[in-house]
Order: structure tokens, then C-alpha cells, then sequence
């Protein structure tokens, strides 16, 4: 159930009638429905997942009694390492399987011995990157004693499935999202009415910006070894708004349907093109992942409290198991590594902690050395972006290769049509950077607020690709 | 609570105001683009249809592309001493034909229908019936017929039918584009039937993996609407033939099992005691290179032959 289709739309609107209209101020019942309502959704894509789902989360929430409940720091720990090796024995399975075998069997021809190891039809069930790391959350933040572990399994499996956030994030901390489980939640006026406005937006970067990039990013890169360099690099640029169009749309369209559920979800994008360096982007890219590899992957390591060649090292390492995350292929653990290492001469020079604020925050323009910081910012995510798309990093070095040699300073003569609409989404993103999303515009004229939804409804339909299913994303991972 | 639902519901009641404002300027650009001789053939089509006077028809052609490109009422009829005509469409499923011969009946009365059987349009592709519905349904012009055709035709996709916009995007995609003529190659030209002259180059090769046809994959709901047509066609006394148009010998040969395929519409045809013709079980000289502009539809030269005889066929039966 594609969060564009009309399926998913006729879901939402049964669940939000039954929430509030009969199951209203009954907080056990509004878990258990949305439970139900969850895993409808989930195995609507296909009923084998949801043992995995089940099964994880009866893990859990099991183990973090467990956890609590231990006497000593051994216990803890030990019971920790269950939830670990299971959940990431799990992932392990269902998406790195096939590819430590084929890779090792790469390896071996290498070096003249041919191993023929029966790699599996595995089917890699959606969202379990997600939903696994937002488990594991669970558990490690109550061996850290940061939460206290919840009674209330229906809570805790509802938590886990939540329908919204399930298949592609924002991936929630039990800390935020759990409580909200456990008290009565009401109507709010603001809250779901930003959540519609959100719905709107989330829909149009996925409709009109992700997808009618997609269908000139797939083609560039389809037949990258026939096109200028010019070409190639519209390719880039296409694809860099491809995927945030349609990650940050998916996004917005969760956290707008859990507003409209009276949850609060964490944000997950803002406005990164903006950002003036790379751990500014990273600090508005996909910022639930960043923030779980922050707190359970790079600290745990030693994180910045130690020498610098550690630092380096921690940060080297962070990075390229994210990459992992992204994908069962060397080109996503080579761009996790690519940003890791941007990150390297920030940390040299102590800048990675610089520019937390919005940028020409008192201005209307930035200044030149803001346009310059931006569009060096962009760049090397978009040289990143072309391995996190290509096949292999074979390709992506072609791929680079063609795209810089003097070609790129022609003007395009094909790929070029919606580049003005790449323009103006980013003009309005740009006006409207001070705020959690462009659609809030309280402040404005009814008319204009009309003329905005009007507009952006119309330009979902006019400009939907047709005739094609483009998947989201991240609904890969 | 209230105060959201009413906003809410005002606010979309507007913003569908604005939709049918702009799906009605849409309209009118398709309209004024697709004129007699641009290439759209589903507009030309049924506006021939309904400039019909009543009941002057006597043989029908329904189907698929197949069906408008391979029969050609001009020759049907100068053969046969009939009137025909072709309500061919893209992509037609039996589901799309039941309703289409529906629409057919409510001006006209034939005493024969050929109906085209393309075993591809048994299957759900994305957005397939979608697409089969959209050749015809804006063009039908009895209510009663388009509720139930959007009802039983369109499913899921109705909001998007009841959507101006979104029904009228071809109206958008010549707006911003221009309009382009479909094919220069090919030409609309009487009574439902495409022609088309250039020929399939012997350089090109159908690049498609053989497979098996699968009945137990297709759409249930498609053959639950052939049975419908032969009923319907039984009510109304009209009598029915079943046809297969002729595709290349290269493109039958990646269909494995196309005996199971000739064989189940063969059966169909036997228990409802229908004639079936099936032209890639007949030799009637079709040359791939010759007689055929791609690997499944045929040129004029191709259509000429098959037209011929069909009406020889039709004829010899005597079933007027």
C-alpha cells in the first residue's frame, strides 16, 4: 500500500473515523486498533512479514524487562546481547545474506579459489531496518537506564508497528513515541491541521518533484556511457532531488498522519540543499538515522572524547555502517565512507559543530560566501549520490568520469524541461527555510492559502507520473 | 473536531471546484487538438459511431488493436453486402467490450458481432483495465451505461475518473507539449479502422524471454465479462464469432504453451457453441516482413488479406 495510492488513502480515512469517532478517549482500545490497523497495512505488502514483526517485538519487549529487572551489570548485558544478536542477526539475514556470500565468493576468485556457496531466494521484508532499529532503541536506552521498560505489551507492540513510520521511518526513540502511547490522546485542532497541510506537501515532493526526477535520473543513468558531461551532471542533480523529493515526502506524509492520530513524530528533514557544510547536512539529512547512529554506534566507539585519530576513525566507521544500512551493495557502504570522509578536514579545523542556525536566518539572501558554501555542500553530496545510485562503483567512477570534462560547461540541450520546477521548489523551500515545512502559512490571507492548496493539488495531478508505479525508496532499505 | 471537518470538507469541496474549472479547459484543448485526421483514434471512432443513423449496422467488430487494425469494415462490407463497423480499441479487455457493445446497443441492432481475443488482455498489468476503460468511457454517451461501466470497469480508479484533472491530463500534456500527431505512419480512416503502410524490418527481432501462459494468473473477472458478452449477445440474437487476429510467427514463438491458449479459447467457443477462428492456427500467407508493420499488429497489405477472408468466412456461413 503505497503511501501515493488510493488504497492507502481509503485506510487512512477508515482509521481516522474509527479512532476518533468510536473508539475517542479510550486509550486502551485506540492501542489495540491501531495495532490491527498496523498490521493490516503491513501485510497488505505481504502477510509472511508480519511474523518477523510479531516476533521482534515480542522479543523486545520481553528482553527489556529482562533488562531492567537484572540484578547485576552482567545479567544486563547478557540479556542486551540477545536482543542485539537476534534483531541484528535478523537484518542480518534477511538483507546481507546473499551479499557476504556473493562477496566472498568474489573474493576467493580472487585470489584463484572458486567457492560456490548456494546463495537463498531471500525476500527482503519491507521496513525492517526501521522497525529493528527502533527496537534495539528500546532496549539499549533501558540498559543505559535512560527508560524505564513498559508493562503494557499492546502499547509496545503498537509502538513498533505504527503504521505511519513503519515501512520507511522517521525511526522513533521509545523516549518520545512510547509515552505517547501510554496517555490518553485528544483531538487537536493545529495538530491536525498542520498534519493535513503536511500530507499535501509530503505528497507533492513525492508526486510532482521524486517522480518526474526519477524518470530523468533512470534514464541518464541508464545510458550514462552515451551522454555529456552537462547531461550527466543533470543526471546527478535529478537524482539528488529524486531521492530527497521522495524521502522527505515519505516523511512529511507520516509525521502528518500521526498528527492527525494525535502523535508527535520526530522530524526527519530540513531543508538540507540548504546546508553550508557536510555535518550541517548531516545534521538535516535523514536526521532519525543519523541521531540512532550517533547515539548507538559513533559514541559507543568513543565518539569525539578521544584522540584525534580515533575521532577520525570513529567518524570513518560510523559513516560506512550507515552506508551498509542503506543497502546489500559496496556502492552504499562506499558512499557512507565518501561522507565520512568529507567529514574529516571539518574535523581538522573544528568546524563540524559550526552553523546549527538557519542560514541568512536575518536576511532574505545569503551572502556570497553562503551561496558558495551551499553550492560546494551540494556538489560533493551530489559526487556521493552517484554511487549511492549506480549499480556498482564501477560504474559510478565511469559515471564521474564523464561527468567532468568540459562538456559540463555546455548548455543542456535535453533533460532540461523540469529543471525551472527543481527551481521554484527550491525558491519556496528557501522562503519558507524558518519554518518546519512551506506549508505553514497561518500568518497569510485565507485567499492565498486557498490559492496554495489549490495549486499544489492540481500540479499533483497534472504532473503524476502515469502508467508508472515509481517506488519510493526507502522502501528498499 | 467539527471545526476541522468542516473546514476541511469546504476547503476540499473548493479546491474540486478549481478541478473541474480547470478539467473543463482540459477538455476543451483535447477536444480542439484531436480534429478528424490527428491521429486519436478513440475520439474519431465513436464520434463516426454516433453520426450513425439508427440501426443501419449489421456486423460489429469489437477487440483490441488487433481488432482496428486487422479488420477493415471498407472490405467487410463490399465483400459481404453489409454495414460494419469497427469499435476496436487499445488495450480492449472483455470487460471494456462488454460495455462497449452495451453502449453499441443502445443505437444500433447488428446481427453479428467478431469478437477480437487477444489472450493478453485476460491479464492484470498495471493500470491495464484503467487504461482499456479510458479509450471509450468519455466518449459513451448513454449515463446508464457509463455508471455501470465506471462501477464494474474502473474499481479503485473511479476517484480518478470523477477527478477532472486527472481525467483530462491529455488535454495538460498538449497544452505544455503541443500537440503531437500520434503516428504519420498511420492513418485513421473510416468506420472505427487504422491503417497502416510500412512494414516490420527484417533487422529487428522480438527481444522478449519465451514464457508459459498461465490461465490460473489472469483476471477471473476478464472471462466472467466474455461469458457476460456471449449472454448478452444470446439475449439479443445477435450471432457471435470468436476471432484471434494474426500476430508474427517470431512473437508466437515465445508463447511455449499457445496450444493451451488456442485450446482454452477453443473450448470457450465449444461449450457456447460459437464459431472460433484462430489466425495463427490458419496459413493464410501472412509473411512477418510483409504483412506486418511490428511483431502484433498487421499493416494494410496484412489486413487486406485478413478482412478478405474473414469475409469469405462470414459470407459461407450465411449468418445474415
Amino acid at each position: 500500500m503505497w503511501f501515493n495510492s488510493i488504497d492507502f488513502a481509503i485506510f487512512s480515512i477508515v482509521v481516522f473515523a474509527v479512532y476518533w469517532f468510536v473508539l475517542n478517549n479510550k486509550l486502551k482500545q485506540q492501542n489495540l486498533f491501531l495495532l490491527f490497523a498496523s498490521y493490516f497495512f503491513y501485510g497488505f505488502w505481504d502477510w509472511r512479514f508480519l511474523t518477523l514483526i510479531i516476533f521482534s517485538s515480542f522479543l523486545d519487549y520481553n528482553v527489556g524487562l529482562k533488562i531492567f529487572n537484572s540484578e547485576t551489570k552482567k545479567q544486563k548485558k547478557s540479556w542486551l546481547l540477545v536482543s542485539l544478536l537476534l534483531n541484528i542477526g535478523l537484518l542480518g539475514f534477511f538483507k546481507y545474506f546473499n551479499f557476504f556470500i556473493n562477496s566472498f565468493e568474489e573474493l576467493m576468485s580472487l585470489i584463484g579459489f572458486q567457492a560456490n556457496i548456494t546463495s537463498l531466494n531471500i525476500i527482503l521484508p519491507v521496513g525492517i531496518s526501521f522497525y529493528t532499529f527502533q527496537t534495539l532503541s528500546y532496549t539499549i536506552d533501558i540498559y543505559r537506564d535512560k527508560i524505564k521498560p513498559i508493562h503494557d505489551i499492546i502499547a509496545f507492540f503498537a509502538f513498533v508497528s505504527f503504521f505511519p513510520q513503519l515501512v520507511a521511518g522517521p525511526i522513533e526513540r521509545a523516549s518520545n513515541l512510547l509515552p505517547q502511547f501510554l496517555k490518553r490522546r485528544s483531538f487537536n485542532y493545529n495538530s491536525a491541521k498542520d498534519g493535513i497541510r503536511l500530507i499535501l506537501w509530503g505528497l507533492f515532493k513525492k508526486i510532482v518533484i521524486a517522480d518526474n526526477c526519477a524518470l530523468h535520473a533512470n534514464e541518464i543513468f541508464s545510458t550514462y556511457q552515451s551522454q555529456d558531461s552537462i547531461t550527466l551532471f543533470l543526471g546527478g542533480i535529478y537524482f539528488a532531488f529524486q531521492i530527497y523529493g521522495d524521502f522527505s515526502g515519505y516523511s512529511d506524509i507520516a509525521i502528518g498522519i500521526a498528527r492527525l492520530l494525535g502523535f508527535d513524530l520526530m522530524k526527519n528533514f530540513t531543508y538540507p540543499y540548504f546546508s553550508r557544510n557536510i555535518s550541517e547536512f548531516w545534521r538535516r539529512w535523514h536526521i532519525s538515522l543519523s541521531t540512532w547512529f550517533r547515539d548507538y554506534v559513533f559514541i559507543p566507539l568513543g565518539g569525539s572524547r578521544v584522540k584525534s585519530s580515533k575521532y577520525i576513525r570513529n567518524i570513518i566507521l560510523t559513516f560506512t555502517i550507515s552506508g551498509l544500512w542503506h543497502g546489500a551493495n559496496w556502492t552504499f557502504v562506499f558512499w557512507g565512507f565518501l561522507n565520512g570522509l568529507y567529514y574529516v578536514p571539518l574535523l581538522l579545523t573544528n568546524s563540524n559543530k559550526k552553523y546549527t542556525g538557519v542560514v541568512a536566518q536575518y536576511s532574505w539572501f545569503p551572502n556570497i560566501k553562503e551561496v558558495l558554501q551551499i553550492c560546494t555542500t551540494f556538489i560533493f553530496t551530489l559526487i556521493a549520490w552517484i554511487f549511492f545510485r549506480s549499480e556498482t562503483i564501477q560504474d559510478a567512477f565511469y559515471y564521474l568520469a564523464g561527468m567532468f570534462s568540459l562538456s559540463l560547461f555546455n548548455i543542456p540541450h535535453i533533460h532540461r524541461s523540469f529543471l525551472p520546477f527543481i527551481l521554484v521548489f527550491l525558491l519556496v523551500e528557501w522562503i519558507q527555510r524558518h519554518k518546519d515545512h512551506p506549508l505553514q502559512i497561518d500568518k497569510a490571507p485565507v485567499a492565498i492559502k486557498f490559492a496554495a492548496y489549490a495549486s499544489i493539488s492540481v500540479l499533483i495531478v497534472l504532473y503524476h507520473v502515469q502508467d508508472v508505479d515509481i517506488e519510493f525508496i526507502y522502501f528498499q532499505f | 473536531m467539527n471545526r476541522f471537518l468542516v473546514r476541511l470538507i469546504v476547503y476540499s469541496f473548493l479546491i474540486f471546484l478549481v478541478h473541474m474549472a480547470i478539467g473543463a479547459y482540459l477538455k476543451n484543448i483535447a477536444k480542439e487538438n484531436e480534429t478528424e485526421h490527428s491521429g486519436y483514434h478513440p475520439r474519431q471512432r465513436w464520434a463516426d459511431f454516433h453520426e450513425l443513423s439508427p440501426n443501419t449496422i449489421d456486423l460489429l467488430f469489437l477487440g483490441s488493436s488487433h481488432c482496428y487494425r486487422s479488420f477493415n469494415p471498407s472490405i467487410v462490407d463490399s465483400l459481404t453486402n453489409k454495414k460494419s463497423f469497427n469499435l476496436g480499441s487499445s488495450i480492449q479487455t472483455p470487460i471494456t467490450s462488454f460495455f462497449v457493445l452495451k453502449e453499441a446497443l443502445q443505437t444500433q441492432n447488428p446481427k453479428l458481432l467478431v469478437l477480437e481475443i487477444y489472450f493478453r488482455t485476460f491479464y492484470d498489468a498495471s493500470n491495464r483495465q484503467y487504461q482499456s476503460a479510458n479509450f471509450n468511457f468519455e466518449f459513451m454517451k448513454s449515463n446508464t451505461v457509463k455508471v455501470d461501466f465506471l462501477i464494474n470497469s474502473y474499481g479503485k480508479d473511479i476517484p480518478k475518473v470523477l477527478l477532472p484533472t486527472y481525467s483530462q491530463k491529455r488535454g495538460f500534456d498538449y497544452l505544455i507539449e503541443g500537440y503531437k500527431l500520434q503516428n504519420t505512419k498511420e492513418e485513421y480512416l473510416n468506420k472505427g479502422f487504422v491503417e497502416r503502410t510500412d512494414t516490420l524490418s527484417s533487422t529487428r527481432h522480438y527481444n522478449v524471454e519465451p514464457y508459459k501462459f498461465d490461465f490460473d494468473e489472469t483476471n477471473k473477472k476478464q472471462s466472467v465479462y466474455l461469458e457476460k458478452i456471449i449472454r448478452l449477445c444470446k439475449d439479443n440474437s445477435i450471432e457471435l464469432i470468436l476471432v484471434t487476429a494474426p500476430i508474427t510467427k517470431e512473437m508466437k514463438s515465445t508463447i511455449l504453451n499457445y496450444e493451451d491458449v488456442y485450446q482454452h479459447f477453443n473450448r470457450v467457443a465449444q461449450e457456447n457453441d460459437l464459431d472460433f477462428i484462430d489466425y495463427n492456427k490458419i496459413d493464410v500467407n501472412l509473411i512477418d516482413t510483409v504483412h506486418f508493420y511490428d511483431f502484433q499488429h498487421l499493416n494494410k497489405a496484412g489486413s487486406e488479406i485478413i478482412s478478405r477472408n474473414l469475409s469469405y468466412r462470414i459470407a459461407n456461413k450465411k449468418l445474415f
